[in-house]
């Protein structure tokens, strides 16, 4: 199932529907099931430390809660740094009509994580952009991630910035084991 | 997290050095709207015996199971809904939704078109990059142009030293490939030609490493993919 963006490119808006490209789609994919005695397939769920519950899928819901215990809604969150995320982060979902800037260097998207891969239908692109993309450039459009081409077609890639600083001798690394960052999970799918 | 890994060079002299993810990577801490700290929790709604397969295998037609659930309200657990479930363990659940002291496990292979292709004993694949097993140089250089357009760089990791003798070794690692203008390709194994497989069962990386220099400072960054940039072949 596809999505559909806008983009403006030299003055005209451009739809293009995009649609991902994953692992799944590309590779297939492996999947571990239990089997009980008699092989019947069983499912995973999650037991609770006092053994008293077991939960499926469904059987919770994730919600943030204030120093009372309270339910705290969403909307009502407000981000610490939000400035800064803002400024940092690219959204991965695309929508609206954005301004797409470029040529920009490879050393621009290099510097990014890529969050997500879409293919785009060429038909639907701009001759000007397409006879452009075909001559190696690529295009940012802010928000929406950098438009490229190979030989395989013409793909948006979504993505964030990753800054790094220069590392001097003098520094010191923290190892916190407890650190919470979505790097934990580093290769822990099963494939 | 950071963690520890042996790095080699062009010349395969090795050295431990830290893995770091990107510092801003982390999601923003998030409040109350004034300002107090809230935290984020799994709440029980409903455990898998108060579950509609598991209320029907209790009523074994639809017109018992509604008289139940109007009578005694079966599919609420007054003890246990709106609890925090706090900390679990993973355990298989049999069909009739008992948990298992011991399950067999089965791997099922899908192709890219979702069909499954083979159903065999699971072989477990064991992490080649740790504190005893290097990454490797592989000598192959990569323009950026050329990485970008071939593979998505889904993670990256910055390479660190872990004393003072690590430090002029990524130093140096990091003028090289800055002159080269080139990032070189990293791998595992004995001859460095396996992709990384960071953690048991993990998903194998390509991975390549760029590097810079400012003055007595280095950047050594490790761009990873497990993402070619093609068209699925349906």
């Amino acid at each position: 199932m596809g999505r559909k963006i806008e983009i403006a490119f030299q003055g005209s808006i451009l739809r293009l529907a995009l649609h991902r490209v994953d692992r799944r789609r590309l590779y297939g994919t492996a999947r571990r099931i239990g089997l009980d005695a008699n092989g019947n397939e069983c499912t995973s769920a999650m037991l609770t430390r006092d053994g008293r519950n077991v939960l499926g899928p469904g059987s919770t819901a994730g919600m943030y809660l204030d120093e009372q215990g309270d339910v705290i809604a969403r909307e009502d969150l407000a981000r610490v740094d939000e400035r800064e995320w803002e400024t940092t982060c690219d959204k991965t979902e695309p929508s609206g009509p954005h301004e797409l800037a470029g040529p920009v260097p490879a050393k621009a998207l290099l510097e990014c994580v890529a969050g997500a891969v879409y293919e785009v239908d060429v038909a639907e692109l701009d001759s000007k952009l397409a006879a452009s993309l075909s001559r190696g450039d690529i295009y940012h459009a802010p928000n929406i991630g950098f438009l490229l081409a190979n030989e395989n077609g013409v793909f948006l890639i979504s993505a964030e910035p990753a800054r790094f600083d220069f590392a001097r001798r003098d520094r010191s690394v923290v190892i916190d084991d407890d650190m919470d960052d979505e790097y934990d999970d580093l290769g822990f799918e099963a494939m | 997290m950071i963690r520890k890994v042996r790095l080699e060079d062009a010349k395969r002299r090795d050295g431990l050095v830290y893995l770091s993810p990107p510092p801003r990577m982390s999601k923003p801490e998030l409040r109350t709207a004034d300002g107090g700290p809230v935290r984020f929790e799994k709440i029980i709604k409903s455990p898998m015996d108060r579950s509609e397969s598991a209320l029907r295998r209790q009523n074994h037609n639809d017109d018992s199971l509604a008289r139940a659930l109007i009578e005694g309200d079966p599919e609420i657990d007054m003890e246990a809904a709106g609890r925090i479930a706090g900390a679990c363990d993973r355990v298989w659940v049999d069909p009739e939704g008992e948990p298992l002291y011991a399950a067999s496990l089965m791997e099922i292979v899908y192709g890219p078109d979702g069909e499954e292709k083979e159903r065999r004993a699971p072989v477990d694949v064991e992490a080649n990059i740790g504190e005893e097993m290097p990454m490797r140089w592989t000598g192959r250089f990569f323009k950026p142009d050329e990485i970008i357009r071939r593979f998505a760089i889904t993670r990256k990791f910055q390479i660190l030293h872990t004393d003072g003798l690590t430090f002029d070794f990524l130093h140096r690692m990091a003028a090289t490939l800055e002159k080269k203008d080139a990032l070189v390709s990293m791998g595992a194994g004995p001859k460095g030609c396996n992709p990384l497989v960071f953690e048991r069962n993990g998903t194998p990386h390509r991975a390549f490493l760029e590097g810079r220099t400012k003055g007595d400072t280095y950047l050594l960054i490790l761009h990873l993919s497990n993402l070619e940039i093609k068209r699925p072949a349906s």
